[in-house]
């Protein structure tokens, strides 16, 4: 499935966002034309997708985002909408007029949430006006960025607005080079065991979770994993994939941590197959480079039977940014 | 446009009206393409000619509306229509219309700005509406117009004709000439130009300028309108005789100096259309190999 | 198959700054007598030879000027004297169509001929008609031609012959050659300016190297969209032989002149038109002649020994030898005073092959299948 983002720009703060630097030195106009949303949902659609992402920066602030949603949907594609539920007066009007009856199984939005007293009064309603018009369409993400994270939150948002039970839990990783908040390696079984010990109150309300990528398999104990498989139903995976993000220039890479290194653009390609095999081989290279996010993922059973990937390559990467140029020229960042 | 030759079958010629005089007394039985001043009047005049008057399409024009000024009739099912409109108006206020327009039988050309057209264009055909842009000697030719024939031609997703340039591509042969004009219908093999007084022409300028044919509607013959069309057919060797820059120029057999001006610099028609001739002929090509050849058994 | 350049005709209504023909004050035509004459002779031949067949290509100045009655009664003796051999001739006629007419085409459908050569220019003031050289009046006549002929469902082909007026635009050229017949269908020659030509003539010629840079930047257009208008030689033909798909080469390129023969409008006979306009390789009038007396002529052993000749002199180690032969025996006699030497032409045409033929498409000359004394 393809990440489009719309823009690259957005207007919220999160500590722990890793495209802060990145937003802010995008252009105004870098916007998603139509012409090329037309050449994406035609590559993806003829590699067989049949469902879209649309992220940003804050993808609401596209102007035309409404219009996207609704050609993507007529050309018969799911669209999943990541954002932060901070929506302008004037698309929020647009928004309801056109999407309101959409049929729920060929749209969904993402609200990635962050804890309301960690967020401006303002732009806590403006996300609960949409959490509350939007309710049957949206699903909540939260980033984990530090440890005793409240997960409260999260439930009381789903409970008080009656969004879909279930909460995509993403881990904060680091941008290689940056500064942002995120979970450190040595920070990860503790947040392990402070969500495994969590998981009866989600189950109390009904609420699962999902793990988005880049969580080592090693950060849980057996038994920690056996209650993950059990909350989750065997839907878990510690793998990680050459997620595909496009810009809105038509850049693309593979997933936000690695939007440094490599990039190529859309047209350098001919089809979904040849993209994702070069990316794939390009993830491969560079994990074979640099390993796991710990030293003993070199030798780590579950990650040579491909049960986990290590963790996510940020890490691993982070370790090489300010280093000589003496490895594979893939793990330093694009000039 | 393909020349007439003495032994080519010709196609049934349809004659192009305005629906300001009583056609439906005056050209009764004869093929029509009508130009409607309001989208209403297509299903009364429909049922009004019957099936005795055929209608290969009616033509609505409007040069500032857009789809969402325009009331889409679920019930024109079949008829076939072609809309000129300026532009196709937010999507999202248009989306119910671009619905129906999936279930019915209607072109729509953009005449508005060229870059806004293109994208319009684009968006109907990759939903699976035919549409186009309509080209005219003063077009731009921005790159949006060469976007536009790439998508055409070579996007690997299946979506509807896009005009003028799936008409030229039709119609091309590699021994004849096309033109973008072929989309206002300039093509003496298929259409004559009528007026209320059932003057003859060849095309809709020379209709208006005055420049008739010397017989009308009423006594016209096949020996008549073929001699006329082989004619009008020849128009193309004037710019040989004057030996004219457009004649020098490697897309003239797909452009036939549509976009000539006096002190107009060609370099741009020129680069743009020697791609369109490049993308019919791939197109030929691809068709010609996809034949089927009769089995020899 | 011996083909006759019938030159019925001095006369010609085109006035092109390039001719080079030999112009007279009182251009001369066929008597009838000798027409009658011309085809008893040709009669007589195929009666001689009764495997062979004859080709008569009615030529000129322009061969309308000779008029519609010439050719009638022409038609006239082909189904009368040569009754018993009529099947076995073949007519073409170059004409520049500026003067063609229903008339004409019906007395040539009845030769069968099927279509005809002409040739065309683009640029105004090269070819015209009268003293003002009206190119306006002339392309527009000659349109008049071309499409009475395809009104007639006769074909039509073209040369084109380059000047130095066109030297600093090949490709304008070419594409206005191809806008006009779209899959091709002409020949690209140089000019061919002699040392006795007018100023006017001179100023139009071009070197060797000019015809074939000239063609080069044309072949680099045709090359990579030959399936659009394949029919244009040179190229085609050379692609031909290169690829031995057949060796489609005449006159100045094939191994011999063959049977060929030029007959004036006094009866006089030559090796070929130029021959007759400079004297030379004349071989008597069909008055007095018959064809085979004519086509045994001793001086034709010159220039058929010249395949045998030329390998071994100048052509030695020439690796376009089998596409080449030396060129024209009348430039090698122009440049030379001998027909065993080779036509100083030649440069053009190998600096063509070499410079730009080989390289654009990658194919090197078919190896000879035994050492070329054909």
């Amino acid at each position: 499935m393809a990440n489009i983002l719309l823009t690259q720009k957005c207007i919220r703060s999160c500590p722990y966002c890793f495209a802060r630097k990145h937003m802010h030195d995008a252009p105004p106009e870098d916007i998603l034309k139509w012409e090329d949303l037309i050449y994406i949902v035609d590559f993806f659609q003829a590699g067989g997708d049949n469902s879209i992402s649309l992220l940003g920066g804050e993808p609401f602030l596209h102007p035309e985002i409404v219009d996207y949603i609704l050609y993507i949907i007529s050309r018969g594609m799911h669209v999943t909408v990541f954002t932060s539920g901070v929506v302008s007066e004037k698309i929020f009007a647009q928004a309801v007029d056109r999407l309101a009856d959409v049929d729920p199984g060929m749209l969904s939005f993402v609200v990635n949430l962050n804890n309301p007293k960690d967020t401006p009064f303002s732009e806590n309603e403006t996300i609960g006006r949409f959490m509350a018009t939007f309710a049957r369409f949206t699903c909540l993400s939260i980033n984990v960025y530090k440890l005793k994270f409240d997960y409260s939150f999260a439930v009381a948002a789903i409970n008080k607005y009656g969004l879909q039970r279930h909460i995509r839990l993403g881990l904060a990783h680091p941008i290689p080079g940056k500064k942002n908040m995120c979970i450190k390696p040595d920070q990860m079984s503790l947040m392990a065991t402070e969500l495994i010990d969590y998981l009866p109150t989600l189950e109390a309300f009904n609420i699962r979770v999902g793990f988005d990528c880049g969580v080592p398999m090693c950060a849980f104990t057996d038994d920690q994993l056996g209650k993950l498989f059990r909350h989750t139903g065997g839907m878990m995976s510690f793998r990680c994939g050459s997620a595909i993000d496009i810009g809105p220039d038509m850049e693309v890479w593979s997933c936000f941590p690695m939007s440094g290194y490599n990039k190529k653009s859309l047209f350098e390609f001919k089809n979904r197959q040849e993209l994702c095999e070069y990316f794939d081989s390009f993830i491969d290279t560079v994990r074979t480079e640099t390993g796991g996010m710990y030293q003993k993922c070199d030798y780590c059973d579950n990650r040579l039977r491909h049960l986990c990937s290590g963790g996510c390559l940020s890490h691993a990467l982070n370790n090489f940014v300010n280093e000589a140029h003496i490895r594979n020229e893939n793990v330093y960042p694009s000039k | 446009m393909s020349t007439p030759q003495n032994n080519t079958p010709r196609n049934t010629i349809s004659y192009v009206c305005d629906y300001q005089w009583p056609i439906e007394v005056e050209l009764k039985g004869k093929s029509l393409i009508v130009n409607v001043n309001h989208v209403g009047d297509i299903r009364r005049l429909n049922d009004a000619l019957g099936t005795e008057t055929p209608v290969q399409a009616y033509i609505y024009r409007d040069a500032y509306g857009s789809l969402e000024t325009l009331d889409v009739d679920p019930d024109w099912g079949d008829i076939p229509i072609v809309l000129y409109l300026n532009r196709l108006g937010q999507f999202r206020t248009v989306a119910h219309k671009v619905e129906m327009l999936k279930g019915l039988n209607v072109t729509v050309i953009f005449t508005g700005e060229e870059s806004r057209a293109c994208v319009d264009a684009q968006i109907l055909a990759s939903l699976g509406i035919h549409s186009g842009i309509k080209l005219t000697p003063d077009s731009p030719l921005s790159d949006s117009v060469l976007d536009l024939i790439t998508y055409n031609f070579y996007s690997q997703m299946p979506h509807a004709d896009i005009e003028p340039f799936s008409t030229m591509s039709r119609h091309y042969k590699g021994e004849n000439y096309v033109s973008p004009s072929l989309l206002d219908l300039e093509n003496p093999a298929r259409y004559l130009h009528v007026d209320a007084k059932h003057r003859l022409a060849f095309t809709r300028d020379d209709l208006l300028a005055g420049n008739v044919l010397d017989f009308t509607s009423d006594d016209a013959t096949d020996t008549l309108i073929d001699d006329a069309a082989q004619i009008f057919s020849r128009r193309w060797q004037q710019w040989f005789v004057e030996s004219h820059p457009c004649t020098f120029c490697p897309a003239f057999r797909v452009c036939k100096g549509f976009f000539h001006a006096p002190e107009k610099s060609t370099e741009r028609c020129t680069e743009v259309m020697s791609e369109l001739l490049e993308a019919i002929e791939f197109e030929r090509k691809k068709c010609e190999n996809h034949s089927k050849k009769p089995c020899q058994l | 198959m011996p083909t006759i350049i019938f030159k019925a005709t001095e006369a010609c209504n085109a006035n092109c700054v390039y001719c080079d023909v030999v112009h007279r004050k009182k251009p001369r035509t066929i008597s009838p007598e000798l027409l009658r004459t011309a085809f008893e002779r040709f009669n007589e031949y195929l009666l001689e030879h009764p495997e062979e067949e004859m080709q008569i290509i009615w030529h000129g100045g322009e061969p309308c000027m000779a008029g519609l009655k010439l050719y009638q009664t022409a038609l006239e003796y082909l189904n009368t004297i040569c009754a018993a051999t009529r099947d076995r001739f073949k007519f073409a006629v170059q004409s520049n169509l500026t003067m063609i007419n229903q008339d004409f085409i019906d007395t040539f459908k009845a030769m069968g001929i099927d279509s005809i050569g002409t040739s065309y220019e683009p640029i105004h003031g090269v070819r015209g008609i009268g003293k003002k050289r009206d190119s306006v009046l002339y392309n527009k006549k000659f349109f008049d031609g071309i499409n009475l002929l395809e009104a007639n469902n006769m074909g039509w082909g073209f040369i084109y012959v380059v000047t130095r007026q066109v030297l600093d635009r090949p490709l304008e050229i070419f594409h206005h050659l191809t806008n006009l017949k779209l899959s091709g269908g002409f020949d690209l020659h140089p000019v061919l300016v002699y040392d006795d030509a007018a100023d006017e003539s001179m100023e139009s010629g071009i070197t060797q190297e000019e015809f074939a840079d000239w063609l080069g930047a044309v072949f680099k257009e045709w090359w990579p969209n030959r399936e659009r208008y394949p029919h244009v030689d040179p190229f085609a033909t050379y692609l031909k032989f290169y690829t031995g798909k057949g060796d489609g080469l005449g006159c100045c390129d094939a191994p011999t002149c063959g049977l060929h023969l030029y007959l004036g409008p006094d009866g006089e006979t030559a090796q070929c038109g130029r021959a007759a306009d400079w004297d030379i390789l004349m071989y008597g009038n069909i008055a007095s002649k018959p064809l085979s007396e004519i086509f045994a002529d001793e001086q034709r052993a010159l220039i058929d020994n010249r395949k045998n000749v030329l390998p071994d002199t100048d052509c030695k180690g020439c690796e376009y030898w089998s596409i080449c032969h030396g060129g024209c025996p009348l430039d090698a006699y122009n440049g030379h005073k001998d027909f065993n030497r080779r036509s100083d032409q030649c440069l053009s045409k190998k600096l063509f092959l070499k410079k730009y033929f080989e390289p654009i498409t990658g194919l090197k000359l078919p190896k000879p299948q035994a050492q070329s004394h054909e």
